[in-house]
């Protein structure tokens, strides 16, 4: 009798283990029939804290108005903002809550490329859609299935850098300083790689460690170098600190940046001492009437505090439209996708997103199966040292500089 | 030649800094027996109370200058009232780890109170140089190594001459015996905490003015550490020199020797990396750093 009951009941575990089964083969992890859920990391406490409250700004703005008009395709966007404190520890602790705990479709935005390449055998063997900023070139070189990057990468931004340079004065003698990690090198790279396609080179390098502040020796080897262009692979407080160094040695150096230092701030820091200084961005300055930006500031008029972020003219407004070009991507790979929603349609969809008009702001968004990065284009700015803004001198435009 | 006098007034630049924490550093641990890991953080706050006083509250920087001192004091008083005070006679790991709980906890309330952003505290030397036969320093920089040459021969002074500060001498040297010849012992652990407070904040004044304020400028305080271990932990004198060693050193080491490029190794930034590894070859020859007395155990 008990022999009976024993099989009788692993047989009853067996059918129900089998109908479980099924029912889980045939769920999407954070997809239901009314809801999508989504992960956006930022950093909100760690070395790069300051970059991630305007991404999640812009992320619960745009989630606010698309839940707002219907959702996609009869889903609304549940959004969970998570701080992954930039290093790639602390972005593994919070890749492993989104996708095992919160259980989150995709994620469609991770600060910080070091982070990203820890968390990225995680997204593949958990088939989700990985977004990451500060992407650098191992992220689309050789590609990645799961990996979308619609922002820039850093070793295109140099080489526009450099070549914009080139054009302007072809004998110039460029220098650069860069941070000693993944970001600098990437950047030392690109430049490196546009000045010998155009017959040139990089006559002095100096790195610095991160949280670096004093740069005396840096700039005075590069004017030992007789360097008449520095390219800076920098991020702000040590971007500030070279102009101030530039000042206290009464030298007419030239400086060029990247994106990370086209923000409000290095205005207050540096004042009219950054007048000259440039940097090279996928973002047009958010006090621009472009119809992108228009667009942006109404929206986030209607559904966010736009006081606090754009209306605020300290705010770092290039960081709340890269947040929106990210999650802008991302919906429209969700609208191409369809109502049958899976990782396997999400990536078809994001690589049917075909020039996405972004009304100025950056490069339109295009994605295809053989590319998962939007663009390597960029624009050229001018600090207006007078009017505390950034000013576009060059326009839009890719490298000729080919990836290496 | 020239290459070298500005390399050289650079590191006194930094070297100032770093010998006015590692100042601290000694004092606290000659009087108390406590290394104070949160002594970078004590710059730090003493940079942020400036910036709010000049920057925020709109006080001429000479008035916001003493305004900082003061406080930075008061800080260290409270924090040795409240933390400290109990631990005297207690292991040294206990007492570390107090301390590097305090700098968490400094570090943290600095951010609710000022952000985590970077700030411009605007001096009177701003952006100013002085040209002297084609060297050129800046102002900030030069008026960093005088105010703390000055305060160097006043803390020396103060140590060999005053009472109080033969008293605090021989607080570090046997508080028992101190004790029972009349000194009283707490007070003189308060006034330790207190100067370390002062020397501390007049750092993160000066460094915030060569730079900015913000929260990871106390990272500065673990090469001041480096220095004052370098100069030798029982040593005013050895803390001064093993700042301005430090300094001289990682401005050497980042003109000459950081972004070398061998065949595909690439040095990166050597700079940070000098201060530890003199510190290192000369605690290999003289463990006790440069001016330390050397222990002797009788048995």
């Amino acid at each position: 009798m008990k022999t009976r009951i024993l099989i009788g009941g692993l047989a009853l575990l067996s059918a129900l283990l089998f109908v479980a089964n099924g029912a889980w083969a045939g769920q999407v992890r954070g997809v239901t029939d009314t809801e999508v859920k989504i992960a956006c990391l930022v950093d909100l406490s760690g070395p790069g804290k300051y970059g991630g409250p305007p991404i999640a700004d812009a992320f619960r703005t745009y989630v606010a108005w698309i839940n707002d008009t219907g959702g996609i395709h009869g889903r609304k966007i549940n959004l969970i903002v998570e701080d992954n404190g930039i290093l790639p520890n602390t972005t593994m602790i919070a890749a492993r809550k989104v996708l095992l705990k919160d259980e989150v479709f995709a994620l469609a935005f991770n600060l910080g490329s070091a982070g990203s390449s820890a968390i990225l055998p995680l997204c593949e063997q958990h088939q989700a859609v990985l977004m990451p900023h500060g992407a650098n070139k191992e992220f689309f070189i050789p590609g990645n299935k799961w990996v979308f990057v619609p922002h820039t990468v850093q070793y295109s931004m140099a080489s526009r850098a450099v070549e914009y340079i080139l054009e302007t004065n072809p004998k110039a003698r460029i220098g650069m300083i860069y941070q000693d990690d993944g970001f600098g090198k990437e950047g030392l790279d690109g430049a490196r790689a546009a000045a010998a396609y155009m017959g040139s080179q990089i006559v002095q390098v100096a790195p610095y460690r991160t949280g670096t502040i004093d740069f005396s020796s840096h700039m005075s080897a590069m004017r030992d170098a007789k360097v008449d262009w520095i390219v800076l692979w920098t991020y702000l407080p040590q971007s500030a600190a070279i102009i101030k160094q530039k000042t206290v040695m009464n030298w007419d150096v030239k400086l060029i940046s990247n994106n990370t230092t086209g923000v409000p701030p290095l205005f207050a820091l540096a004042g009219a001492e950054a007048d000259g200084y440039m940097l090279v961005t996928p973002y047009a300055p958010g006090w621009m009437d472009l119809p992108g930006i228009i667009r942006i500031k109404d929206l986030t008029k209607k559904y966010g505090d736009y006081e606090k972020t754009l209306g605020n003219p300290s705010y770092p407004d290039y960081l709340y439209m890269a947040g929106w070009g990210y999650i802008e991507a991302f919906v429209q790979g969700l609208r191409m996708a369809g109502r049958d929603l899976t990782p396997e349609s999400i990536v078809t969809g994001l690589e049917r997103v075909r020039d996405f008009d972004m009304g100025g702001v950056s490069p339109n968004i295009s994605f295809s199966p053989d590319s998962h990065v939007s663009s390597f284009s960029s624009l050229v700015l001018r600090a207006n040292g007078e009017k505390g803004r950034f000013e576009i001198i060059d326009p839009i435009k890719e490298p000729k500089t080919p990836i290496q | 030649m020239e290459k070298i006098i500005e390399i050289v007034l650079s590191g006194l630049s930094m070297g100032s800094i770093y010998s006015l924490l590692a100042l601290g550093f000694v004092l606290i641990f000659k009087s108390t027996g406590v290394l104070n890991f949160a002594q970078g953080e004590f710059a730090m706050v003493g940079a942020f109370i400036c910036y709010t006083f000049a920057s925020l509250m709109k006080l001429p920087y000479l008035v916001a200058f003493p305004i900082a001192i003061v406080l930075g004091a008061v800080l260290g008083v409270v924090i040795y009232a409240l933390f400290l005070r109990r631990m005297i006679g207690e292991s040294i790991f206990s007492t570390i780890m107090l301390t590097v709980g305090l700098a968490s906890i400094l570090t943290s309330t600095a951010g609710l109170i000022w952000g985590h952003d970077v700030y411009l505290l605007a001096s009177p030397f701003t952006n100013k140089v002085v040209s002297i036969r084609g060297i050129i320093l800046s102002q900030g920089a030069l008026y960093t190594i005088l105010v703390s040459l000055i305060l160097f021969i006043v803390f020396l002074r103060f140590f060999n001459h005053s009472l109080l500060g033969i008293s605090m001498k021989g607080t570090a040297e046997d508080t028992d015996t101190a004790g029972l010849m009349g000194i009283n012992v707490r007070m003189i652990h308060m006034i330790a905490w207190a100067i370390g407070g002062i020397v501390a904040a007049l750092a993160g004044m000066f460094l915030a003015e060569q730079s900015f304020v913000r929260l990871e400028m106390s990272h500065v305080g673990i090469k001041a550490m480096a220095a004052a271990i370098l100069g030798g932990m029982d040593s005013i004198a050895g803390a001064v020199l093993g700042g301005v060693i430090v300094g001289i050193v990682e401005s050497f080491a980042s003109s000459y020797l950081s972004g070398l490029e061998f065949a595909n190794f690439h040095t990166g930034d050597i700079k940070e990396v000098a201060a530890f590894a003199v510190m290192i070859l000369v605690l290999m020859i003289r463990p006790q750093g440069i001016f330390g007395k050397e222990k002797v155990e009788r048995v």
